[in-house]
């Protein structure tokens, strides 16, 4: 068992990769990815904020917890890049440091419908320091 | 033993073909010396070294020593992690996809 899972590791398949053909053109997609509340509709956490490249968006999960992603993609309708940033706010309102991730959503429009592809890629805290829009600022959403 | 939490590392070693082949050889004999190791490889014994160290940095691997000899083991909590992470973030997306493709099935309907 053990051995197996360090062969799936080391032949590359660290990353998380799903796939899913929707009934709908790219562009109702791209709006169901990027419209908050739409996304927050799907996504099971409600979005504050709109999702802009470079400007950070909080989901607020059913558990009480928050997440902030990084919007760093947007090129309308195919491409959508955001990071997971490497905290959390808990219900008790402490940020607790936790993975990193960066997700890439693709969308390839076939016929009238969409394929969806994600690629969520965990990323180290240690080469992937707070963003420079401050982590106490940050902390206070 | 390395903080488990900071294992994101394992990608960062892992993500060199070499230490791969390492950490690959190394699974299949449990435990082994860097010679062993540079028997089974096309590198060096120093560059079987650099890597195990790399690879003993992020918490892959320990090290003990036996007679003259250093041997390094695979330390099995940080794939363990690694695993689970990626079984979790997996299992969030299958549902969120299933959520997405419903969600928009709505909107169609509705506006049919």
């Amino acid at each position: 068992m053990r051995n197996r899972l360090v062969a799936a590791i080391v032949t590359g398949m660290s990353d998380v990769e799903r796939e899913v053909l929707i009934p709908a053109p790219a562009d109702e997609v791209w709006s169901a990815l990027t419209d908050p509340e739409q996304l927050g509709e799907w996504f099971g956490a409600e979005v504050e904020g709109d999702l802009e490249p470079g400007d950070v968006t909080v989901f607020h999960f059913p558990d009480g917890t928050r997440r902030r992603a990084l919007v760093e993609q947007m090129e309308p309708p195919r491409r959508l890049g955001f990071r997971w940033l490497p905290y959390e706010t808990g219900t008790d309102g402490v940020v607790r440091e936790r993975e990193g991730s960066r997700v890439e959503i693709d969308c390839d429009e076939i016929g009238d419908a969409t394929i969806v592809r994600v690629v969520e890629r965990r990323v180290e805290a240690a080469v992937d320091p707070f963003p420079t829009i401050g982590f106490r600022s940050l902390a206070r959403v | 033993m390395k903080d488990v939490s900071d294992s994101g590392a394992v990608f960062d070693a892992l993500g060199d073909a070499t230490r791969r082949r390492v950490v690959a050889e190394l699974s299949a004999l449990g435990t082994a010396s860097p010679t062993e190791l540079a028997h089974r490889l096309p590198i060096t014994r120093q560059a079987v070294s650099k890597h195990l160290v790399a690879l003993a940095d992020a918490g892959l691997v320990s090290s003990q020593r036996s007679g003259r000899a250093i041997v390094y083991r695979l330390t099995p909590e940080p794939f363990t992690d690694a695993v689970s992470w990626m079984t979790q973030v997996g299992a969030q997306w299958d549902d969120r996809l299933g959520a997405l493709r419903e969600h928009l099935g709505r909107r169609r309907r509705r506006r049919v």
